[in-house]
């Protein structure tokens, strides 16, 4: 029984057999099945990254997560409650936090700090707090300089860490990025990932992020892949990575050493598996290069002795 | 003729308290056939400096002179029809009932007889590689990828000498990315035309230009091959661009293993140096 | 290819006139310019100019700006002007020619009419000037407090204007944008008459009108994500609060007044 409810405790959100199908407006053309059956449990704390290419159902899945669309078959679990209790929805909505894709498209406020502030103004909090929680949000996600700053003022980045501010300040336990991080350039993107990755650590905050770039998918514990509307594939990002043809034939890509270790591997080399980034991709060649040399030299030098 | 831009000024809000220098005094050539990609941070002019290519800028000063023509002149219906510019997310300015009538629209404008438009349309939709099924559908029921296909289609169907792509690859997933720029790369080869990359990402225009152009705060602050530029990757560093991982690889890997080449770019070259490394003597040590 | 057109612009600063309460700065912009309407004497005339005068140095907004609110309104002043001039008919002729009389009477209406139309500009360009958007949103949404009890969705209607606020420099980047894509591939907006003119906007406008509709539809579901359900038990982190500031501004401005009436009064 005991462990019974520790499990309960660690799972932040789950699914069971979810589905949703969107109803397609014309007689002639048949439903779409976005998410189709799909069971996942996400923990407490963790850090997943869901990739998978356009259209498989990524982004239906991420609103199957916080009661935007609720399921048409089997169920999504929050905290332990089912989604579909409308008791519950403006909890649910509280605890799993969500960021979009187009930064522009989620700013309601007139300037940063009242942004902020409007999901606490909807929950009804005390001005006073909403104040105290405002200014730690903006605190914590960096941008307490652009305060009064008007919103079409600020880079791509920065309007996603005020939507993510806006998140912060609710005090939720789950934050899904629906792609969020797709239309910033390189920095932008940067700035998204090490506020995230902070929130993750030091508040312990869930994190669920649908994207399509595959050196953020390597920062998370997990990464899963959608293809229609299912998860097919499920594991550490060297579990993931290292299958290269099959993550390939999903339409994905793998972290370029990656992709080079596979291909030398492929040669019969048997470097270890899973080497995600340069350092790693550095060591094991370096290694092996630096080894080869040496064996070159002693059987050289063995051989000019034989000689003599 | 080439584009040939000399001494650039441009200023945002000229005369108001909100004036930016956007472009600072840009001077460049660039050849008929190349493929060039033009890379830096947001604002660091390089769509601004690509706007005054076909006019839609005019120079605060300096000049831009494209195939012998004044691109700050009034007539620029040739110079726009020549220059072919394809902007950040192109889909969102479709607009006609179909993809046939949406792809003719610039040519209706500048009157091109009926069998001719027809004719171009066909082969637009081809060389952007979607079948001509797609012809008579809605802009607004086909895919993401499709409608961002359409709307190059919608330039290239003006048989421009030139053609600019500002991120035609954003958003897209992996798959389509490789797609999209594959496409580009055909095009450029098999029409001989200049095709100019704007983007963000190193890796992207690695692997498809011949020449780099690194813009940063409004000026040019390299500009070379491929390989002269990533040279200097501890510059490119502080501007904030990535270079390719493989590239980096390659430079740590040359630091502590005599003759090992630094300037390797994909993953092909990486493996084929690395193999030459370890089976010089011979066989793989192990299999 | 879009001028930076000044809505609704703020200018940043933290003077007296920045301070007073959104509610109090509406009402008693309403009343000065009431005032300005029905003053009629030369000394009536002084005062509103004078206290329009001072209202802008204490505002600390440098006098260009508060001008610029005239400028496109400038064809209307001079045709206020020269309706006044030509029609007016008056004693004092000072130049005639077959069915045009201009007389001083003529020339001292038209100047009081513009005097007041240029007056109510920068009244009113001082006010927005002077507060925040989101201040006079909730200014009004206050203000109209009252016709919640007759049903008027007052919450609602000052959440309208505040995203319409928001969504403003969005939508006039857009259109710019759009209008360079679409001059890209040979579209033509400055020749042709009126009517090939309109035509060439319906590349522009599609494409705009159906991003404004998934920017609704995007804004709409990022609202329901942060619990957004309309303004029942909601709170606002800005109270508005009437401070000193607001009776000293409105001590003066019904000082103000009680001077004006007795001016006219004894002019």
């Amino acid at each position: 029984m005991k462990e019974k409810i520790d499990e309960i405790n660690v799972i932040i959100i789950n699914t069971e057999d979810a589905a949703y199908t969107y109803k397609s407006q014309r007689p002639e053309l048949s439903d779409i099945k976005a998410v189709d059956g799909i069971n996942s449990v996400f923990r407490r704390g963790s850090f997943t990254a869901i990739i998978g290419r356009n259209g498989s159902g990524k982004s239906t899945f991420a609103k199957l997560l916080n009661a935007l669309l609720l399921p048409v078959r089997g169920l999504v679990y929050v905290d332990g409650i089912s989604t579909d209790s409308e008791k519950y929805l403006w909890d649910i909505r509280r605890i799993v936090g969500m960021i979009f894709q187009n930064p522009d498209n989620q700013i309601v406020g007139t300037t940063v700090e009242e942004d902020v502030a409007f999901g606490l103004e909807n929950l009804g909090v005390e001005p006073s707090e909403i104040r105290r929680r405002v200014d730690a949000a903006l605190c914590t996600t960096g941008i307490k300089e652009f305060m009064t700053t008007q919103p079409h003022h600020l880079s791509g980045g920065q309007k996603q860490k005020v939507a993510i501010a806006g998140i912060i300040a609710m005090k939720p336990e789950c934050i899904v990025l629906d792609e969020a991080t797709s239309m910033l350039d390189p920095i932008g993107r940067n700035e998204v990932m090490a506020v995230m990755r902070q929130l993750n650590r030091e508040e312990n905050i869930t994190v669920i992020h649908i994207t399509h770039h595959m050196d953020e998918a390597c920062f998370a514990d997990r990464v899963m892949i959608m293809d229609e509307g299912r998860m097919v594939m499920e594991g550490t990002p060297k579990e993931v990575f290292s299958q290269v043809r099959k993550v390939k034939s999903l339409g994905m890509d793998v972290p370029q050493v990656s992709e080079l270790m596979y291909e030398l591997n492929l040669e019969g080399f048997g470097f270890p598996e899973g080497i995600l980034d340069i350092d790693g991709a550095y060591d094991a060649i370096a290694k092996r290069i630096t080894a080869e040399n040496n064996r070159r030299e002693t059987s050289s030098g063995g051989h000019d002795a034989d000689n003599r | 003729m080439p584009i040939i831009v000399k001494d650039l000024v441009y200023t945002y809000l000229k005369d108001t308290p909100l004036k930016v220098d956007a472009l600072n005094g840009v001077n460049l050539v660039i050849g008929d056939g190349e493929f060039v990609g033009i890379i830096g941070q947001t604002g660091s002019g390089k769509t601004t400096l690509v706007q005054h290519f076909n006019g839609l800028l005019k120079p605060t000063s300096g000049s831009v002179n494209v195939n012998g023509m004044d691109a700050t002149g009034k007539n620029l219906k040739e110079l726009r029809r020549q220059v072919g510019l394809v902007f950040q997310y192109p889909e969102h300015q479709l607009f006609e009932e179909t993809v046939a009538k949406d792809i003719a629209f610039g040519m209706k404008k500048i009157g091109v007889t009926p069998e001719k438009i027809n004719e171009n349309i066909k082969w637009a939709i081809k060389t952007v590689g979607l079948s001509e099924d797609i012809l008579d559908k809605s802009p607004f029921e086909i895919s993401g990828g499709q409608k961002r296909r359409v709307a190059i289609a919608g330039v290239l169907v003006m048989e421009p000498k030139i053609l600019i792509l500002d991120e035609p690859a954003a958003g897209l997933d992996p798959s389509g990315r490789d797609d999209i720029l594959a496409n580009l790369s055909d095009m450029h080869r098999n029409l001989g035309i200049t095709v100019i990359l704007v983007s963000h990402s190193m890796e992207d225009i690695a692997k498809f230009a011949h020449r780099v152009i690194v813009m940063n705060d409004g000026s040019v602050q390299m500009d070379g091959s491929v390989r002269e530029v990533f040279r200097r990757s501890d510059e490119l560093e502080q501007l904030g661009l990535q270079p390719p991982q493989i590239n980096a690889l390659a430079r740590k890997l040359s630091r502590i293993i005599p003759g090992f080449n630094s300037e390797l770019i994909t993953v092909a070259e990486a493996k084929n140096e690395i193999v030459k490394f370890l089976a010089k003597g011979g066989e793989p040590l192990q299999r | 290819m879009i001028g930076n057109i000044t809505i609704g612009q703020y200018y940043p600063g933290s003077s007296i006139i920045h301070r007073v309460d959104p509610r109090v700065k509406i009402i008693l912009t309403l009343i000065f310019m009431i005032l300005v309407f029905v003053v009629s004497s030369p000394a009536g005339y002084a005062l509103v100019t004078l206290f329009t005068m001072i209202a802008v140095f204490y505002s600390e907004v440098p006098i260009r700006y508060a001008l610029k609110g005239l400028k496109p309104l400038l064809f209307i002043i001079i045709f206020v002007a020269l309706i006044n001039i030509l029609t007016v008919k008056g004693e004092t002729i000072l130049f005639e020619y077959s069915f045009i009389h201009i007389s001083l009477e003529g020339i001292l209406t038209a100047g009081k009419m513009c005097l007041r139309l240029i007056l109510l500009v920068i009244t009113a360009s001082l006010m927005t000037l002077t507060t925040t958007p989101i201040m006079l949103t909730d200014g009004i949404e206050k203000l109209l407090g009252p016709l919640k009890y007759i049903r008027v969705p007052t919450h609602e209607i000052a959440m309208m204007m505040t995203i319409a606020l928001r969504f403003i420099p969005t939508l006039m980047d857009e259109t710019d944008k759009i209008m360079k894509a679409q001059a890209a591939r040979g579209a033509d907006f400055d020749t042709g008459n009126i009517v090939q003119k309109a035509k060439s906007f319906v590349p522009v406008l599609v494409p705009l009108f159906i991003s404004a509709f998934r920017r609704a539809d995007e804004l709409a579901t990022a609202m329901e994500a942060r619990c957004y359900r309309g303004g029942e038990g909601r709170t606002r982190m800005k109270q508005l609060k009437l401070t000193k500031t607001d009776a000293v501004v409105s001590g003066f401005i019904l000082i103000f007044i009680a001077a004006v009436t007795t001016a006219e009064i004894i002019f």
